[in-house]
């Protein structure tokens, strides 16, 4: 089981969420939540992400953590903005969550790192700054970072471009790992499990 | 009636911001201190160390020629006329007083902050005012990275150890250039007489203060430094808003502390 969550509740900013939830997310699955409003459902989803436990408890590929925010880079949230730190060149970006979280030694970085970037064609821009970059190649810089980290969990924001999610989502059945998406529509069938998020999530029991 | 309710108000309104900056300053210490603590962890050691490299170098390293500039200038000029002014019998022990209360109490202190401030300090302000403007704590957030073990607590550590390598630089520089000088005028002075005349008279009172001078002093320029530039919320105006607020701060408390510290140390 990749994500399992135990009567939890969660805080964000001095509120409330997810209030004693039980919720099980299994290899290769796709759980999407939907809102009338969309910027309820990103922000659920940045709550989760980065509120901290205040009751239950939260396992993560076998591990109890206090927050998603503290797993280690194991659940990395992917917004439509803000992927990219825009003060460090694209080489950090890529290095710096797999150091800070010892993902990889140091000597294995530089090589997987170098590999990546022919694999997404960012040879060129790796000493450059975000802004410096394309779309294109920015996307492409995101989508590198989330190969080499290999979280276990990816929580994907509305808005994001469909072939990104396409490939985030092949990433996932092949790595084995699970997604929590932001859908703007409501999910389908095909969906291996869907939760139609209604209420406001300032509210109690949201999900 | 109502211009006095505004003036009180004024005031009522510069208390509470000092307060929350003073508030502001310890919470920082605090969040530096806690956040050095986990940046022992294997992974977060080796970029903690990284960017208190990048600091050093920014601050104690590149900021050498103009220190070195400074302290040759101040030794060559000001402090070689005291051969000139003192008599041969007496020059060695005026000169090592002169040089303990001019350079080491005050001037080289002073002038290893501004350098400090104007070079490190202004570059700190600026650099989190962006990482602000541009939302670069919530991009590193969404990693799981915590921005302190990146900007606030290598500047809170480099800070201090630059300022205290500035101090002993200029003093060394001065030292030096003052005697080039006066051997150049006459060439009967002693080098090892007139640098052990100067060492006799550094006390363990002057390791002492100048250590707090060099560690409290460069710890509130970059304290103050982050606390400017994280107040930048959205306007990229906000960035030379925070540059100016934190410049004049940094030179106003810098200043205080060393007055203050020089009044109990040497005169109470």
């Amino acid at each position: 089981m990749i994500l399992q969550t135990k009567a939890l509740t969660l805080r964000h900013k001095n509120r409330h969420l997810f209030s004693e939830r039980d919720l099980q997310l299994m290899p290769g699955q796709i759980l999407s939540i939907w809102s009338e409003e969309i910027s309820d459902a990103n922000l659920w989803l940045h709550a989760f992400a980065q509120g901290e436990k205040e009751q239950g408890q939260i396992f993560l590929a076998g591990e109890t953590y206090h927050g998603l925010s503290k797993a280690k880079g194991r659940a990395l949230l992917l917004s439509q903005e803000d992927n990219l730190a825009q003060l460090l060149t694209i080489w950090e970006n890529l290095a710096l969550p797999l150091e800070y979280h010892n993902i990889l030694p140091t000597k294995q970085i530089k090589t997987e790192l170098h590999k990546i970037a022919e694999e997404r064609q960012i040879t060129d821009c790796l000493f450059h700054f975000p802004q410096e970059l394309t779309d294109n190649q920015r996307q492409q810089v995101v989508l590198a970072r989330a190969l080499l980290m290999k979280p276990k969990l990816l929580l994907l924001e509305s808005h994001l471009p469909s072939d990104m999610i396409e490939q985030l989502e092949h990433f996932c059945k092949i790595q084995q790992s699970a997604i929590i998406i932001v859908r703007e529509k409501p999910p389908s069938q095909a969906d291996a499990c869907a939760i139609l998020y209604r209420e406001n999530p300032d509210n109690r029991g949201d999900a | 009636m109502n211009s006095l309710w505004r003036f009180l108000e004024r005031i009522g309104q510069k208390i509470r911001h000092g307060y929350t900056f003073i508030a502001d300053l310890f919470g920082l210490i605090f969040i530096a201190y806690s956040a050095s603590w986990r940046a022992f962890a294997p992974g977060r050691r080796k970029v903690f160390w990284r960017m208190f490299r990048r600091q050093i170098v920014n601050t104690g390293i590149r900021a050498l020629w103009i220190n070195a500039i400074l302290a040759i200038a101040i030794g060559a000029a000001l402090l070689s006329q005291v051969h000139a002014l003192a008599g041969k019998a007496t020059f060695h022990e005026i000169y090592a007083d002169l040089f303990i209360l001019v350079v080491v109490r005050e001037l080289g202190p002073l002038i290893s902050g501004i350098i400090l401030i104007t070079r490190a300090g202004a570059s700190v302000t600026a650099e989190i005012a962006h990482a602000q403007l541009l939302n670069d704590f919530r991009s590193l957030r969404n990693l799981g990275i915590n921005p302190v073990t990146l900007y606030l607590a290598p500047v809170f550590f480099a800070f201090p150890l630059s300022l205290l390598a500035m101090f002993v630089y200029f003093n060394l520089l001065s030292i030096l250039s003052a005697y080039a000088m006066i051997w150049y005028q006459d060439a009967d002075v002693a080098f090892i007489p007139f640098v052990v005349g100067i060492l006799d008279r550094f006390t363990t009172v002057e390791l002492a203060v100048t250590s707090l001078k060099g560690w409290i002093g460069g710890g509130l320029i970059g304290l103050v430094a982050i606390h400017y530039g994280a107040q930048v919320k959205q306007r990229f105006t906000e960035v030379s808003h925070a540059l100016s607020a934190a410049l004049t701060m940094q030179l106003a408390l810098f200043f205080i502390f060393n007055v203050l510290l020089s009044i109990l140390a040497y005169r109470v």
